[in-house]
């Protein structure tokens, strides 16, 4: 009994230390011909959560025309007509990925699905009301004036809807219904599997600032209306309700998530815990648990401003497209400095360590990714050299090519970046949900990491980095598992790899890979730093003359770090963030080839990136793992 | 010479004066700047104060409706004086024996050329970046 007891602590041990030998398999919910191409060890795979189509409100009042079918088709690489269009209604612009994405989702807003539809369809109840007509006759004047005022409404509005809002509901059911047929008709259920999309939409609330967020199913099992933040009163607590109620608890096989979004705009409603949540509310140890279960990942960046950390402190590299806050800068009526809230992840994820042992779950152990958010049904047009704006660009660009594209505080935004077996639902999906993902602010930086007690500092040596590194330790997105008491530090094994780029845009050789490390002092106070792992010297600021990309550096790096101040007693998290070299910004090209945009505010040059989802520490003792711990 | 010794089939100063400021409100391009650049006639920006006026005080005057109509119709009364001082002063220049024809080709050839030529920069609407006169009104 005694040698049962000692074998069983020795396995255990070894297990602890060592960790499974292969990750674990995802759970396949879906009917569809098995993957010809499937990696156990997983493989990256390029999307883009975030993009709205004429669905949207706010696109459609911009002149948007491309429906959720183009979107997807864009993705997949056809060319995409977009506004202006001429007398004869023929585009004057087209788009083109250079390289098609891996996946997509259509994700217009929930709110005003049948407004849209009423106003622009004939013959729709509504379709002749005053606020209609004004859209139409007046578009660009009616988008200024409606689009203030949509975030605030608590309904829908009866001059188009009826005081019911019966026929706006009832056209916004035709619309959902094509937003998921287009989305069933381009996943690829072959087993080429070429490209996986997702049923989805934006539940855009408003509550001080914007508290809005990406709900995103597994499969094709999804509810018959998108929840809207008009109906649940900008209350997420009420959506997180309804995905659980009317989804994982009323459909089977329906399982979703939600991505929260633009927390760099919520003035500290997205993470709130003691104050800025719904109704004036603390965050209690049920809702905390359920916000981390719902919403595994975060969008780090996207159009509308980078939401990694706050510019001004000891991280230099904080202020990568930071939308200043400003009377002047003119978005979303921002004024004044930002609030000392939380309101970048980085300040979550140490708000997530704070609360942790007292709500018994982390509920901002978020995973990251980026997207676009665009408003041109244009998913994954991340190019800098070719930006078109966020939607229509200035109000003229309905009418007009707008120079600049587009309001110069905006950017091409990001893509999320998924490592899973296969290109399929079940697999993506489950990789969000383990946080296996990580954000790029464009280009497709390959970045891997694990973290773990005994990985092997050679394991960038071989060829199996992979292998070595689930088999020692955990992936991005992880809870390191129990320390061994042998071993003093955890070690961060970080493997990134050059986006190779295209024949227009060619891929810009990586500079540095960085570990960012959160964690709680001994006096409960949240601390960060930042730990260079390898840099290449070689690396220069770009001529804003020419914005010709750097003809050399590293196209691969990688480090094995172990954490030099690492307490055992004290949480803690470590992403990873990856940095190009310098390359010239959007507003910086436009200057070059059109005079325009040359804004001495803005930066000349940026230094794309990658953020990998951290990996997480919790001390012996504390009873808060994160969801993906617990389960 | 004042107004009183003026041949009677000679136009007043006043009388100039109203025709020219009339014939500018229809058909002079005054710039404005409300978010996006334009510049279009003051009736036409008259039209526009009046249609968000009228949906901010019969729809929903939330958001930005009534800063938007405030600020249509701040630039109708700006575009108004403005055109009236000018046209005050190009009347009091005119010699009264020619007034009448001068405003007369002014506002002939003003209307041909705005309907000829894209003069008016119209972002507010959804006609085309450049309009002509009729095309603000259709």
């Amino acid at each position: 009994m005694i040698c049962a007891a000692r074998l069983l602590a020795i396995v255990g041990s070894a297990w602890l230390v060592a960790g499974p030998a292969a990750p674990a398999p995802f759970e396949r919910t879906e009917e569809r011909a098995r993957c010809a191409q499937h990696d156990p060890l997983r493989r990256p795979f390029f999307g883009d959560l975030h993009a709205h189509t004429a669905y949207s409100f706010d696109a459609w009042a911009q002149g948007t025309r491309g429906t959720p079918d183009d979107a997807y088709r864009f993705a997949k690489g056809a060319p995409l007509a977009i506004q202006p269009f001429d007398d004869e209604d023929r585009p004057r612009r087209k788009i083109q990925l250079d390289r098609p994405l891996d996946f997509a989702m259509v994700s217009d807003h929930a709110e005003l699905l049948g407004v849209t539809r009423v106003c622009g369809e004939p013959g729709l109840e509504g379709h002749d009301s005053f606020t209609c007509g004004f859209m139409r006759r007046f578009p660009a004047l009616g988008y200024m004036v409606v689009n203030s005022q949509w975030g605030s409404w608590t309904r829908r509005p009866a001059a188009v809807c009826g005081d019911d809002g019966r026929s706006c509901l009832a056209a916004a059911s035709g619309v959902w219904r094509s937003t998921r047929d287009a989305a069933e008709a381009h996943y690829d259920r072959s087993a080429s599997c070429a490209f996986t999309t997702f049923v989805g939409y934006e539940w855009s609330g408003s509550r001080d600032g914007m508290i809005h967020r990406n709900v995103v199913f597994r499969n094709d099992q999804v509810p018959e209306q998108p929840a809207n933040a008009l109906d649940d009163r900008s209350d997420e607590r009420v959506l997180w309700n309804r995905l659980d109620r009317e989804c994982r608890g009323a459909l089977p096989g329906c399982d979703v998530l939600a991505i929260p979004h633009n927390s760099n705009l919520s003035m500290g409603s997205q993470f709130w815990t003691e104050t800025g949540g719904p109704d004036g509310v603390s965050l209690d140890r049920e809702t905390a648990r359920q916000r981390a279960r719902l919403e595994p990942l975060v969008e780090i960046t996207q159009h509308k401003g980078d939401s990694e950390c706050r510019a001004g402190g000891e991280d230099e590299r904080c202020g990568f497209e930071t939308l200043r806050f400003g009377p002047a800068e003119g978005l979303g009526g921002l004024g004044g400095p930002p609030p000392p809230s939380a309101i970048y992840v980085r300040e979550a994820l140490l708000e997530g360590l704070l609360r942790a042992p007292a709500l018994g779950t982390n509920p901002f152990a978020f995973g990251l990714i980026g997207s676009t958010d665009t408003h041109l049904a244009a998913p994954g047009y991340v190019t800098e050299s070719a930006f078109v704006g966020h939607a229509a660009g200035p109000v003229t660009a309905r009418l007009g090519i707008p120079r600049p594209s587009d309001h110069l505080a905006l950017n091409p935004g990001g893509l999320a970046v998924l490592w899973a077996e296969e290109n399929s639902r079940d697999a993506l999906f489950a990789a969000m949900q383990r946080r296996e993902a990580y954000g790029t602010s464009g280009p497709r930086l390959v970045v891997r990491s694990f973290g773990g007690w005994a990985l092997d500092p050679s394991m960038c040596a071989g060829s199996d980095f992979a292998a070595r590194g689930y088999e020692a330790g955990v992936p991005m997105g992880g809870d390191l598992r129990p320390q061994p008491s042998a071993v003093e530090a955890p070690k961060m094994a970080v493997w990134a790899m050059a986006d190779p780029g295209s024949e227009r845009s060619p891929g810009a050789p990586l500079e540095r890979v960085q570990i960012v490390k959160g964690w709680i002092d001994a006096a409960g106070a949240p601390r960060e730093q930042v730990f260079d792992l390898v840099v290449d010297e070689r690396a220069r600021p770009v001529n804003p003359r020419t914005c010709a990309p750097p003809s050399e550096g590293a196209r691969s790096l990688c480090q094995v770090w172990t954490d030099p101040d690492f307490e055992a007693g004290l949480p803690a998290f470590y992403y990873a963030r990856v940095l190009e070299h310098e390359t010239c910004r959007w507003s910086q090209h436009e200057c070059l080839a059109f005079g325009a945009g040359c804004d001495v505010d803005e930066p000349v040059g940026i230094q794309e990136r990658a953020w990998t989802s951290p990996i997480f520490y919790m001390p012996p003792g504390v009873n808060a793992p994160t969801v993906r711990g617990m389960e | 010479m004042s107004e009183s010794e003026i041949a009677p089939d000679h136009w007043t100063a006043r009388r100039t004066r109203r025709w020219l400021w009339l014939g500018a409100l229809a058909m002079w391009p005054v710039p404005y700047f409300i978010a996006v650049e334009g510049s279009v006639p003051v009736v036409r920006m008259l039209l526009l104060a009046g249609v968000s006026l009228a949906y901010a005080a019969g729809v929903d005057g939330s958001g930005l409706a009534w800063v938007m109509a405030a600020m249509l119709f701040g630039h109708v009364l700006v575009g108004a004086l403005v055109l009236w001082v000018v046209a005050a002063i190009v009347a009091r220049l005119l010699p009264p024996a020619t007034r009448q024809r001068s405003v007369a080709i002014v506002l002939v050839l003003g209307f041909a050329v705005a309907n000829a030529i894209h003069v008016y920069r119209t972002p507010f609407d959804d006609v085309a970046l450049h309009a002509r006169w009729f095309e603000l009104f259709p």
